[in-house]
């Protein structure tokens, strides 16, 4: 199972992306600042926008989605349940999943932003995708909520995972780090070699790597326990 | 064009130009084919597939209630023509521009303003149409049901509110009450004038018996 860009170029307006290499089985992190064509690759990626050159080769994959950074886009039921009901799923535990139980009832439009992303999240995190796209995913998320997201999202085991974002505060664990720069896509490499050549990392891993520190993952967590060895 | 007058007056001359008479569209396209670059609106395929099979079945019921269809349908798809390019033509801040020039810093600067953010939305639900179709394919497979539309679309007309309200109140906190104060610019491409004078010629052949 693997997607394969094959010197792929994609116009979007006047913007252009290069981007070359391989997705294979595990979660993959795809930064860059804000503008830097991640929704772009995303879009690509799923199938939405054609490359001008080059091509997108997918093996293996029979189910993908992509997760678009605003919710409502993907809302189609009246209801919460009927909105769950309609991406084939029980009403129940998705609403649990979400922070939402015993609101099956409400009317979607009255749900906060917040809301409907935490509901469209766990509609897709609830199915098995052989490819995941997800673009700024943590976006109208809290903390407490990008953790819970980011800890699902780790436990992933199943297909290929690309998650597109400029999150620096809660990360899940990946497999392997890619980096948009000046409209190119660059694989850092796996995990945790890529992570001192990662130019722009979140402060709490820039901290930790300044201190000499090399974590195992780009979680909290791992950079927290490589201090903490690094110290003694 | 570089100049946002122009360009408007040309449009209008020449829209109605067209619409007045089979002469006046074929001197319409006459224009067109030398005075604009000539591109068509191809990447918006759906669109202009959209329009011209409109087109073509109110030409086809002008035929049958025994009227000129077929110069119906050319007058028609000269308009459209001409349209596309005034639109392709459109730059940022330009109506506010006219606007201001036309009617003053007042009534002038208030209607641009409004035009300004009614073309912004335009765009903004294109957009955002464009994004719920990728949705909707994602989600559904393709198979797109009305009951599956109405909560789509019931939510992109609350975003689009949202968008006016946050504007608002936007406008509201920089202390907007009436009018502002705009010096407009336009610039002249060298045969601008030449362009919009025969655009007006055209219309006047076309509308003086």
């Amino acid at each position: 199972m693997r997607v394969i860009l094959d010197d792929v170029i994609v116009r979007r307006g006047s913007f252009q992306l290069t981007a070359s290499g391989t997705f294979s089985k595990g979660v993959h992190l795809v930064t860059g600042p804000v503008g830097s064509g991640k929704s772009t690759l995303a879009l690509a990626l799923a199938g939405a926008l054609r490359p001008v050159t080059g091509q997108i080769v997918e093996d293996g994959i029979g189910s993908r989605t992509l997760a678009l950074p605003f919710p409502e886009y993907h809302v189609t039921g009246e209801t919460l349940e009927r909105e769950v009901a309609s991406w084939g799923l029980v009403p129940a535990p998705v609403l649990e999943a979400a922070g939402l139980s015993g609101r099956g009832g409400e009317d979607v439009l009255r749900c906060s932003q917040g809301e409907l992303k935490r509901l469209v999240l766990s509609c897709i995190l609830a199915r098995e995708w052989d490819l995941l796209i997800l673009d700024e995913p943590c976006s109208s998320l809290d903390c407490a909520w990008k953790e819970a997201f980011a800890r699902k999202l780790g436990e992933r085991r199943k297909g290929i995972t690309i998650l597109l974002t400029h999150e620096d505060e809660v990360l899940p664990r990946v497999d392997e780090i890619w980096e948009i720069q000046a409209g190119r896509l660059a694989s850092l490499g796996r995990v945790p070699e890529a992570i001192p050549r990662w130019s722009r990392p979140p402060r709490y891993i820039r901290a930790a790597l300044d201190a000499g520190a090399l974590p195992e993952n780009i979680t909290r967590k791992d950079v927290r326990d490589a201090v903490c060895r690094t110290r003694g | 064009m570089q100049d946002q007058r122009l360009t408007l007056l040309s449009t209008v001359a020449l829209s109605l130009a067209a619409f007045a008479s089979a002469w006046g569209a074929l001197l319409a396209l006459a224009w067109w084919l030398l005075a604009t670059p000539r591109r068509l609106p191809f990447h918006r395929w759906r669109s202009v597939l959209g329009l011209f099979i409109l087109v073509c079945a109110t030409s086809a019921l002008v035929a049958l209630s025994g009227g000129n269809g077929f110069s119906y349908f050319f007058r028609i798809s000269v308009v459209l023509l001409i349209a596309s390019w005034a639109y392709g033509e459109r730059r940022g801040g330009e109506l506010l521009d006219m606007g201001t020039w036309a009617l003053g810093n007042r009534t002038g600067f208030e209607l641009g303003l409004i035009a300004e953010m009614a073309v912004q939305s335009l765009g903004d639900l294109d957009r955002d149409l464009a994004m719920l179709r990728l949705a909707l394919r994602l989600k559904t497979g393709g198979r797109i049901t009305l009951r599956s539309l109405v909560p789509a679309l019931g939510l992109l007309v609350r975003r689009e509110l949202d968008r006016s309200r946050d504007f608002g109140d936007i406008l509201a906190v920089r202390g907007y009450r009436e009018g502002g104060s705009l010096c407009p610019r336009f610039v002249r491409g060298p045969w601008d004038g030449a362009k919009a004078a025969c655009a007006v010629g055209i219309a006047l052949l076309a509308l003086l018996p």
